[in-house]
């Protein structure tokens, strides 16, 4: 994981696509210089919850600027999961308050508002600024499945985050549809009344 | 081409979603929103929304409902035409949400949350 680089570089990542339930988190991390000591960052579904959280504090109070961008599940369904994803990031880049001379991002598209943005595929695995916004985001959405777990708590969204788990689809089954579902996928579609 | 008379008929339609919508406590910003990427009839803002409206007239039900009206591709125009105006304008504080408004011999009839894309 190497990518040493000159000027304002951010890396962005997105978490949440694949759920049925909840928000897509975008984050978009910014660094000034690389730090010395990289302390453990890896990927963030390489690493435990605990590593991420501990991880979380270190990377925030680190980096140059941190920026979070949400898109509802809402808009999720309004805008397509792309397209979502896509505006979260959006989002992100415009909360981190700063514009980077690169912009590095996970996958093979790129932010075509954004002139020095470059897509790296499995970026990840392979990037130090890309797996720090992976963990931010992935922190972050945690966070919120885990509030609404309080305010739906029959799908144990604590658990499962909203990823389709067979438990999961099940208690869908059960419980019927929260507010919070994506109504436009597969396993959430074929429940509404 | 259109006749002159379908484009006066066109913006009799826009003009009475216009007033259905501000009577229904929309707040306008733009009308007839044209980017290189296509058009959107009315941007405003409702609820805490950003809210991207399209206007459909149908004189007959023949052809079924004016909400039947804006299919797959008319979506996906509508859709990419209000990611460019978000990042044009940089609204990124407020939620996006498109909404359907229904013109027919009955009257008006406002969609909220009439985009459910695939």
């Amino acid at each position: 994981m190497r990518c040493p680089l000159k000027g304002l570089v951010g890396g962005i990542d997105e978490a949440g696509r694949g759920p049925l339930a909840g928000p897509v988190v975008s984050s978009c991390v910014v660094w000034k210089e690389l730090p010395v000591n990289k302390c453990g960052v890896a990927d963030s579904k390489l690493l435990t919850e605990r590593k991420r959280e501990d991880l979380f504090p270190w990377i925030t109070d680190h980096a140059y600027r941190v920026g979070v961008g949400i898109a509802t599940s809402e808009e999720v369904d309004a805008l397509n999961i792309l397209n979502a994803s896509l505006l979260s990031m959006e989002r992100a880049v415009h909360y981190a308050g700063v514009t980077p001379d690169l912009l590095l991002v996970d996958g093979n598209r790129t932010l075509k508002s954004f002139p020095g943005c470059k897509a790296v595929v499995k970026g990840d695995r392979k990037c130090f600024y890309i797996a720090c916004a992976s963990i931010i985001a992935k922190v972050v959405r945690d966070r919120i499945m885990n509030s609404y777990h309080l305010l739906y708590p029959v799908y144990n969204f604590r658990q499962n985050k909203g990823y389709p788990t067979k438990i999961h689809k099940m208690l869908i089954g059960d419980h019927g549809v929260s507010p919070i579902h994506r109504k436009t996928f597969r396993g959430v579609k074929e429940r509404l009344a | 081409m259109l006749s002159d008379n379908k484009r006066e008929e066109g913006k009799k339609g826009e003009e009475r979603a216009f007033v259905a919508l501000k009577k229904n406590g929309y707040k306008i910003i733009e009308k007839n929103y044209r980017n290189p990427l296509g058009e959107i009839d009315i941007i405003a803002e409702e609820d805490g929304y950003l809210v991207f409206v399209e206007v459909k007239k149908r004189n007959t039900l023949k052809f079924g409902s004016p909400l039947s009206a804006v299919d797959g591709k008319k979506k996906r125009h509508i859709i990419r035409s209000a990611m460019y105006y978000l990042k044009d304008h940089k609204c990124f504080d407020k939620k996006v949400r498109f909404d359907v408004v229904g013109i027919d011999g009955n009257g008006v009839q406002i969609v909220k949350h009439a985009f459910m894309a695939e």
